[in-house]
């Protein structure tokens, strides 16, 4: 993908987002906010999605010693540590479900249905609350699903930094960090575009929010 | 004592509780006095003081050392700003946005959007005094010199390097607009 195609991708995404936003307003943005950064977390290896086969695995691996044998020996009353290691060493040669070479595919897809999950989650929420913030929460909503699809659609990475963490105390870091480095990625994008005037821009924003979410009452306006 | 950024980051933190325990439209005041006064210190304040201490200093026959006059600026500029400060925060009547304030979660980001903007323009402008006059506070004992790293790379965001005295002045303007349009 080259970059006008990038950025019209990127614009496009952004759009959808920041209107779902508007339309689902500050909770429900949240809420996909947390849905997404979990698809981020299980869709890489080094974070979630290696503990997620596992587990995955070691479930399937149970089910069938209970299914071998497993069940007989409670149900009969015969169960002893021997007669149960027997049928774990035979269910511990079986191959996994998911075999290492189909891993990354399988993780691609329970991300893929997070994704999809995440926008189901935000359109159940319709208790009302703040648009502006949905709208930007939505942005950020945007470029992390844009963070996680690009390198599929083979646009690369750079938008959001590629974290390759060692242990699962880094990867967990490394989801905060994600999350934290996507709410603050329009204010990067702010600062890189308008350098020092950036901060204008911060203040006039901050003061215009602020002085324009107040609710006046049209008794108390009139009044003063 | 300790860092510069730790007393930065103290001042930033004391007005982001202020503003969530008094509402941001009650800041918004504060904000509008703290403009005034940072126009009052970049536009006056820096420009006429120096000579204002020569002429005191030369009525008596005295002579103004450079690191004197460094302590006066720095003290008597810092001094007017948490006066300011404090003022905008004192009596019943102060001035404050009309209406009411949002509640929830929306309510408690502007509220601290709007602590950090009032932290950051006066933690950030005391620091600045500080600078421009060569740090007279460490001859206090204070603080420390040399800035950590962190405090180095702070030191190149503090408002007066990124924005020009004017653009207070038009921020008071802008926050009077506001204040009476409702």
């Amino acid at each position: 993908m080259n970059d006008t195609l990038l950025t019209i991708f990127l614009l496009f995404v952004l759009g959808i987002f920041a209107w779902f936003g508007y339309t689902r307003m500050f909770l429900g943005m949240l809420a996909q906010f947390g849905m997404l950064v979990l698809a981020a977390a299980v869709g890489n290896p080094n974070w979630l999605g290696d503990t997620v086969i596992r587990i995955i695995n070691r479930m399937y691996m149970l089910t069938d010693m209970m299914l071998n044998g497993g069940f007989q020996l409670i149900a009969g009353g015969e169960f002893s540590a021997d007669k149960f290691g027997e049928i774990f060493a035979v269910a511990k040669v079986k191959p996994p479900l998911i075999p290492p070479q189909n891993e990354e595919i399988i993780l691609f897809v329970l991300m893929l249905l997070l994704i999809i999950s995440s926008f189901l989650i935000a359109n159940r929420i319709k208790k009302k609350s703040s648009l502006l913030l949905g709208v930007l929460f939505g942005l950020a909503n945007g470029l992390l699903v844009t963070y996680l699809l690009l390198p599929v659609l083979g646009g690369g990475e750079g938008i959001l930094p590629t974290l390759e963490p060692k242990t699962p105390m880094e990867g967990v870091l490394g989801v905060l960090q994600l999350a934290t480095r996507t709410l603050l990625a329009p204010l990067a994008i702010v600062f890189e575009s308008l350098g020092s005037w950036a901060i204008v821009v911060i203040i006039l924003a901050i003061v215009f929010i602020a002085a324009g979410s107040a609710r006046v009452s049209k008794t108390s306006a009139n009044k003063s | 004592m300790g860092p510069f950024e730790i007393l930065w980051l103290a001042v930033t933190l004391f007005f982001i509780m202020i503003s969530l325990a008094r509402g941001y439209l009650r800041e918004l005041g504060v904000t509008t006095m703290i403009f005034v006064s940072l126009f009052v210190i970049t536009e006056f304040g820096v420009k006429y003081l120096p000579r204002l201490l020569h002429k005191g200093y030369d009525l008596f026959n005295a002579n103004l050392a450079l690191r004197t006059e460094q302590h006066w600026i720095a003290i008597s500029l810092s001094l007017f700003l948490i006066f300011v400060v404090f003022a905008s925060y004192a009596g019943f009547n102060t001035f404050a946005f009309r209406g009411k304030p949002l509640t929830g979660f929306a309510g408690f980001v502007i509220a601290v959007l709007v602590g950090l903007l009032n932290g950051y323009l006066v933690s950030g402008t005391l620091w600045w005094l500080q600078e421009i006059n060569a740090y007279p506070v460490v001859d206090l004992g204070v603080l420390v010199l040399p800035l950590t790293t962190p405090a180095e790379f702070m030191a190149h965001y503090l408002p007066q390097y990124l924005v020009p005295s004017m653009f207070w002045a038009v921020m008071v303007m802008v926050m009077l607009i506001l204040r009476v349009r409702r």
